[in-house]
């Protein structure tokens, strides 16, 4: 069975591709929270310049024209609101996405936990899914697609249920970038069921779960090592049967550690590009950190064009 | 000393030694393994080790004959049950008939439980037994050491001592003097609700108190900031650690074994993996490292085994 999408997006300047076309048709609006951040006011001129996505500007706004200044970037046509403070920068950027007159929250000058406060505030309504996790996109020079590494940002250690709605959230992200059955791989460190690995075990249960058709629209299997999961010849040499062995998709790690040292590994030393997003919200929660080289920037912002497109889809499907 | 740069000085060091001292007796657990046997025909060609393989010698014999390993000069021990020939290796080894041991074609824990068995005698008395990587990714160009990624499961705040021990054996022989220590974490603050965080916390300060020897060790810290010198100024991490890391701790085993993997696989560093803690080096390599970075190992075994018990 070929479970090939022809418009499966697999490197990263597929992800910036695919936004532009989808911007083309309707340019899609980001709302930064906090916006007074260099990094992000560059992220998000550079990602208007491209054509990306609009912005609006949320925060400390004298500080805001002053670093456009300083850096030269070209703030003028983005809409910009001042707010009192972090919190209430957060509310404004919440509501505006509640609203529905922004498709992404963009994370600025504040910490994540007063951002996500403000989005899952109930009386909103921006609450998706049960659980919000972070999806780390990598495209790597020595493999074929995409892969999506989840959760290295945000549940510190997830429990059984918190693991099935982890792996139910990087499902959409992974069909949104036109994998329609992704191939996930529930990392350990070994293939076999070792009695004392208590996360090998939680991954056999779980794979015995979607065999019984627990987990829609993906292909699960578990407890996988990485060269297992990744190496196709690793493989076929040790008779690894297993539908996701050697072509995995998603890497789902067992906790905040193991998803954030992979993913940090793959960019230092495989040269992976990286974009990230948080999921669970009715949009895509964007954040870039200082570090990030701007084309990591772009793309992060992109993803989030594209996951909200998917979003929007979803929701006039049912 | 200088620091030995990278694996061509590791293993023109090994020669040397084992020119001066004698190749050492390498016993290869289920050795119907194509690879490890092309790892021992090089070493035994470098004049690092004498090969005596245990496992079921017709399938030696044949996986040999097929890989084009000339076995002239290799001793065989007929066991063809994998169990027992990994328990008849460590014996072997345990007596003394061997220096050092050598996993082949059976998995990793099967090979540790029957290595492990107190009858044998391998193990030590208030040593543990952990798995040490040891890495040349091309990003650093320098030697980077991971542990542990291939033996406890667990690790306590007990056992985080003795595991920075046991690779503190591996940079001595590497001739890194004052290894930097970073004790892996998602990220540098210490947050309450994080308790990976956590205990990098209270080990830095059992460090900063004597209580951990020979090292300077920092945590936690993320991998970006253990590693990267730019990381750790973005994010204004100081201390003698951060950006240049020796020896990466990491909390549990699924982190330490997908972190070598990832080095090796995606970041196609050049390797060598051993078990350090038994009274003789073990030689444990990823199944999907490269037959070079078994070679690797078995010059850092002999590196070790010359240099005293291990």
């Amino acid at each position: 069975m070929n479970q090939e999408n022809s418009n499966q997006l697999r490197t990263w300047q597929d992800i910036v591709t695919c936004a532009r076309d989808i911007s083309r048709r309707r340019l899609r609006k980001v709302v930064v929270a906090a916006a007074e951040d260099l990094a992000v006011l560059t992220a998000v001129s550079d990602a208007r310049a491209q054509g990306i996505a609009d912005a609006i500007l949320v925060g400390d706004q004298d500080t805001i024209l002053k670093l456009g200044d300083q850096h030269e970037l070209d703030l003028s046509n983005f809409q910009i609101e001042s707010a009192a403070d972090v919190n209430a920068a957060a509310a404004r950027a919440a509501d505006l996405a509640a609203a529905r007159e922004a498709d992404i929250i963009m994370k600025g000058f504040l910490p994540t936990s007063v951002l996500l406060k403000a989005v899952l505030d109930k009386k909103r309504g921006l609450r998706r899914t049960e659980v919000i996790s972070h999806c780390a996109i990598l495209s790597l020079p020595s493999y074929p697609k995409l892969l999506n590494v989840t959760d290295g940002g945000m549940v510190v250690k997830p429990d059984f249920n918190q693991k099935l709605k982890i792996i139910e959230n990087a499902v959409a992200v992974s069909r949104s970038l036109g994998i329609d059955k992704p191939r996930i791989a529930l990392l350990a460190a070994t293939d076999v069921v070792n009695p004392h690995m208590p996360r090998a075990i939680e991954d056999a249960v779980i794979a015995k779960m979607a065999d019984r058709g627990q987990i829609s629209h993906a292909i699960v299997d578990g407890p996988l090592s990485l060269d297992a999961a990744t190496l196709p010849e690793v493989a076929k040499f040790y008779q690894i049967n297993s539908p996701v062995a050697g072509q995995a998709d998603v890497l789902v790690a067992s906790s905040i550690e193991e998803g954030n040292i992979i993913s940090k590994s793959l960019i230092l030393f495989g040269g992976a590009v990286f974009c990230g997003i948080i999921v669970g919200a009715a949009v895509p929660v964007s954040l870039v950190s200082r570090s990030d080289p701007p084309r990591n920037k772009l793309a992060s912002i992109a993803l989030a064009v594209i996951f909200s497109d998917y979003l929007q889809k979803q929701e006039v499907m049912d | 000393m200088n620091r030995l740069k990278n694996f061509d000085d590791l293993r023109q060091l090994a020669v040397q030694k084992t020119s001066q001292h004698g190749a050492l007796r390498l016993a290869l657990a289920c050795a119907e393994d194509p690879y490890a046997l092309k790892a021992l025909s090089k070493a035994k060609a470098l004049g690092l080790v004498h090969p005596i393989l245990v496992g079921c010698a017709s399938r030696i014999k044949e996986i040999a004959e097929k890989s084009g390993v000339d076995l002239t000069g290799f001793e065989v021990i007929d066991e063809p049950k994998p169990r027992l020939a990994a328990a008849e290796a460590a014996v072997i080894v345990a007596n003394g008939q061997a220096d050092l041991l050598m996993k082949g074609k059976i998995m990793a824990f099967e090979f540790l439980e029957a290595a492990l068995h107190d009858g044998i005698g391998l193990k030590k008395e208030h040593q543990i037994w952990t798995h040490v990587g040891v890495f040349w990714p091309q990003a650093l160009s320098r030697f980077l050491l991971v542990t542990d990624g291939g033996v406890i499961i667990d690790p306590g705040l007990e056992d985080i001592p003795k595991v920075i021990a046991n690779a503190l054996k591996v940079t001595e022989v590497l001739r890194i003097s004052n290894p930097k220590i970073a004790l892996l974490a998602a990220v540098e603050t210490v947050y309450p609700n994080m308790p990976v965080a956590m205990g990098g916390a209270v080990i830095s300060k059992m460090a900063d108190r004597g209580q951990i020897k020979n090292a300077i060790i920092d945590g936690p810290l993320s991998l970006d900031v253990a590693i990267s010198p730019e990381a750790a100024r973005e994010k204004k991490v100081g201390g003698e650690v951060a950006g240049s890391a020796d020896i990466l701790v990491v909390n549990n085993i699924e982190v330490g074994n997908a972190l070598c993997k990832s080095i090796f696989i995606f970041g196609q560093a050049q390797s060598a993996g051993l078990v350090i803690g038994a009274s003789k080096p073990i030689i444990l390599s990823s199944r999907s490292e490269s037959v070079d970075a078994k070679v690797n190992s078995i010059a850092l075994a002999t590196l070790l085994a010359n240099r005293e018990e291990c």
